[in-house]
């Protein structure tokens, strides 16, 4: 038998990317205001000097983790996502310093549900939840109409249940 | 079967018993070591306790009185609650596998418990008798038997082979016995069980005598010589009573755990029975085993013997035992393990011609950093530890401790073996305790391949398989080539021919 496995081809939305700039931002300025509350409690109540230390590691952590999650990490994840689906399998791949491939076969998921935070509705954009028995996935930022066709095609093929033995 | 009927009264016997060895630590340091004590604090705490005891025992009555269960065509069904009623339906298709537990109390009063499993992550979703008189338990176990057996009847035969498979349904296959062990199986036993934990309390005596300050006073005060040998003479007479109890000690535990220790086998099942006076059964459906798990220790291997594990979906924890039955007589040799798996489950029967991994898989796992060993040699620099009052510089020991890494990976490497075949992927690893893991495509729910920065430029991956167990089973290989992974996707993408779909 031919083998039915082709590499994943099909890519989120471009938009994405905006999406996950936007949240990382927010999410380092919260990063920012409690090292801040912390700076100033640490002033405020003279706390001893290895605690200065400790927010000192954590301001050059913060740093790196707003260039990477703001400047690097976005593009990275859109760059090398790609998923597919036929009737027999569901591929995710994603991953641009560790790869992950998984493959998923069709009947063995058991329930697909959308979800769309402030940001994805802005952009129109939607994530698909995966679960099976034993494993969830996620398909983040698909255009809408898109995620609607997936997931309606995940549905149709998944509704073929194996005899679980 | 239509009428809906409680548990049996003895259940409350059970109930209680766990009660009271859950509570009893509590008890003793309130009413046995504070016995004396007039603190307020003791004397509210008795009050609750007593209180609690009483509450609980009678939810118990309580629970007995409303909690009954029925056997309908195809499923159980389970009823609680007085005025909120439910109803709990467990179909005989989603159990995974019986367990059986015949405990000391239960032997006693004539019993046995019986658990029948579901894949369900929940342990509620199992069927569990805490007491019942065996007769019953037969009957529950060939009741189900039967009615899957229907089930499968209905789905394959037609209404004019009805006849002859009722015939068939009502003479019960013939159990076909595998393995029992033998006396020479039983001394096997005794000697590895127990006897290197045996070991540690006859090295620590030794060292105390030699070292202890009384012994050495009186080599100097009362002639040397003869000191020396009067303390050597006891510490030999020391170390082969210690020998002799061990052993003694080893043969009691392994014939009272493995004294009538059986695996069998009919046409649709396979049978563990191990226990002398406690007796725990297993049984679960050849089609239903997830996997075949091999584990060989070092001491095993150099033995020639292997551990094998049944994986099934159902939760093997649900009795509460403590004992694993799901695992196969561990002092096997290798060979008659093989043999076994053979006989009774063919389609994991394991091929010798797997692929070893290539050359540049070792020079990638050497590139990995230890975590074990880094963190290791901090808590080793940051408290210097001296064992046994040795003075030993801490990189010393963390330089054995490297070598003893580097040594686990040249095994692991020397060790790692994959092979597919037709519907089966098998594959071998570990240092100084090997696994080799067999399991069928169709029983594979997920696959997921991997890639890290090391890997990447040596063309290397890391595979997954997802079975379903209880927890999930995740297993893995590392640092296979790329090609090798590719043939694995390849390989799994068939999966669809194996699958019956509803």
């Amino acid at each position: 038998m031919e083998s039915s496995l082709q590499q994943p081809e099909r890519r989120l939305s471009k938009k994405a990317v905006r999406v996950w700039v936007i949240t990382s931002i927010i999410e380092q300025f919260i990063n920012v205001a409690v090292l801040g509350v912390l700076y100033y409690l640490d002033q405020r109540f003279s706390w001893p000097q290895w605690v200065n230390w400790i927010l000192i590691g954590l301001v050059v952590l913060v740093v790196l983790s707003a260039v990477w999650s703001v400047f690097i990490s976005p593009w990275l994840t859109y760059r090398v996502w790609r998923y597919d689906v036929n009737d027999e399998f569901l591929q995710l791949k994603r991953g641009a310093i560790r790869e992950v491939h998984h493959i998923v076969p069709m009947t063995k998921i058991q329930s697909i549900a959308t979800k769309q935070g402030p940001f994805l509705r802005k952009y129109g954009l939607l994530t698909l939840t995966i679960k099976t028995l034993n494993s969830e996935h996620e398909i983040p930022a698909l255009p809408e109409d898109t995620a609607i066709d997936v997931r309606n095609l995940i549905a149709r093929y998944a509704k073929i249940k194996e005899v679980e033995e | 079967m239509t009428q809906a009927k409680r548990y049996h009264p003895l259940v409350l016997v059970f109930q209680l018993k766990n009660l009271i060895r859950n509570m009893i630590l509590i008890g003793v340091y309130l009413f046995v070591f504070n016995a004396g004590s007039n603190d307020a604090f003791y004397t509210y705490a008795r009050y609750i306790f007593i209180g609690i005891i009483g509450l609980t025992a009678l939810s118990y009555v309580y629970k007995w009185f409303t909690h009954t269960y029925k056997l309908d065509t195809g499923a159980f069904q389970l009823y609680k609650g007085l005025f909120a009623k439910s109803r709990r339906t467990v179909p005989f298709s989603k159990i995974q596998n019986v367990q059986r537990h015949t405990s000391w109390l239960h032997r006693l009063l004539g019993m046995t418990s019986i658990t029948f499993e579901t894949s369900m992550e929940d342990n509620d979703d199992s069927v569990t008798f805490r007491a019942l008189p065996p007769a019953e338990a037969d009957r529950l176990e060939d009741f189900i038997k039967q009615q899957e057996a229907e089930a499968e009847t209905e789905e394959t035969e037609t209404d004019a082979a009805e006849d002859s498979a009722e015939m068939e349904s009502s003479a019960p296959p013939a159990k076909t016995v595998h393995f029992r062990p033998g006396m020479k199986d039983h001394i096997k036993a005794s000697f590895l069980s127990l006897s290197f934990f045996a070991l540690i309390p006859v090295i620590f005596s030794l060292v105390s005598n030699v070292d202890s300050t009384d012994t050495f006073t009186r080599m100097m005060e009362s002639g040397f010589v003869s000191a020396l040998v009067d303390a050597w003479w006891k510490i030999t007479l020391i170390a082969v009573l210690f020998a002799s109890a061990a052993v003694i000690f080893g043969a009691v535990k392994t014939i009272l755990q493995y004294g009538r220790y059986e695996i069998a086998s009919d046409d649709e099942r396979i049978y563990i029975t191990k226990g002398f006076f406690q007796t725990s059964s297993f049984s679960v459906q050849k089609s239903r085993v997830q996997a075949v798990e091999y584990r060989q220790p070092p001491i095993n291997r150099w033995l020639g013997m292997t551990e094998m594990r049944l994986i099934s979906a159902g939760g093997a924890n649900a009795t509460g035992g403590t004992e694993n039955i799901t695992s196969l007589y561990p002092y096997m040799s290798t060979a008659r393990a093989a043999g076994l798996i053979e006989d009774i489950l063919p389609v994991f029967s394991i091929t010798d011609a797997m692929t070893p991994l290539p050359r540049r898989s070792l020079f990638v796992r050497f590139l990995r950093p230890s975590w074990f060993w880094l963190i290791a040699t901090g808590l080793l620099f940051y408290f210097e530890p001296s064992p046994f009052d040795i003075h030993v510089p801490w990189w010393a020991l963390s330089a054995v401790l490297l070598v003893l890494v580097i040594i686990s990976r040249l095994l692991d490497f020397a060790h790692t073996r994959y092979a597919v075949h037709d519907e089966c992927i098998q594959w071998r690893k570990g240092g100084w305790t090997t696994f080799l893991f067999v399991t069928k495509r169709e029983k594979v729910s997920e696959m997921t391949f991997k890639r890290g920065i090391l890997q990447k430029p040596a063309g290397l991956s890391t595979m997954v398989t997802i079975n379903r167990s209880n927890p999930v089973k995740h297993t893995d290989i590392d640092d296979i080539p790329v090609d090798a992974a590719g043939d694995m996707k390849d390989w799994y993408s068939r999966r669809t021919g194996d699958i019956i779909t509803e």
